[in-house]
């Protein structure tokens, strides 16, 4: 899946914050998600996948929640 | 020899963290996409808060549970939305955090494992599905 790989090499780059993800493209990113979700939009991509980049995202999981 | 036939396949090699997909949440006109990871452990779906609001749903009118967690209690609340995951759709209620602090999305028994036949390949990062039948 493109955006996952996208997520692997510039997730870090936006830690704490919101990301609009088309494909590789990244579309839109900020703290608040639906104004991200709405740029995305506005750029013609109805349904982006919306992914908040964990504060500290390299490190691993011990449970999911 | 028993044997399980699946439809779909999904490569999460590249997540690089657990096993997890895409996944679509649908209530009314709205509809979302987010990545989820596959918890077995979890009794219910559960996700992030936002991924409500960006549905307009009213995250306190839902049906209210607590969950226990590694770290204690949490709160949810249940929603019936539509989930689909690599084009297979279903109803189902599931919970958002109370807390917008928790940006966990978790695909567990309950509402998407109980609909579904799963095989996983981890060696290979292949997750395959199909509809229970």
């Amino acid at each position: 899946m493109p955006e996952q790989e996208w997520l692997r090499a510039h997730g870090q780059e936006y830690s704490g914050q919101w990301v609009a993800l088309d494909g590789v493209n990244l579309l839109s990113h900020g703290p608040d998600a639906r104004r991200v979700r709405d740029e995305a939009r506005s750029k013609g991509v109805q349904t982006p996948l919306m992914v908040h980049i964990p504060d500290e995202p390299n490190l691993s999981s011990a449970f999911w929640v | 020899m028993p044997s399980i036939d699946f439809s779909r396949t999904h490569s999460y090699l590249a997540a690089g963290d657990g096993i997890s997909l895409p996944v679509f949440l649908s209530s009314g006109e709205e509809r979302i996409k987010l990545l989820a990871h596959v918890d077995t452990g979890a009794t219910h779906c559960l996700f992030e808060r936002r991924h409500a609001e960006l549905m307009n749903l009213d995250v306190e009118a839902g049906d209210p549970m607590a969950f226990r967690t590694a770290t204690g209690r949490v709160e949810a609340f249940g929603h019936l939305v539509t989930i689909e995951t690599l084009g297979l759709n279903f109803e189902s209620v599931v919970y958002f955090f109370a807390d917008e602090r928790i940006n966990k999305n978790l695909l567990g028994r309950l509402g998407w494992l109980d609909r579904i036949r799963i095989g996983v390949i981890d060696y290979d990062g292949l997750l395959y599905l199909a509809s229970y039948d």
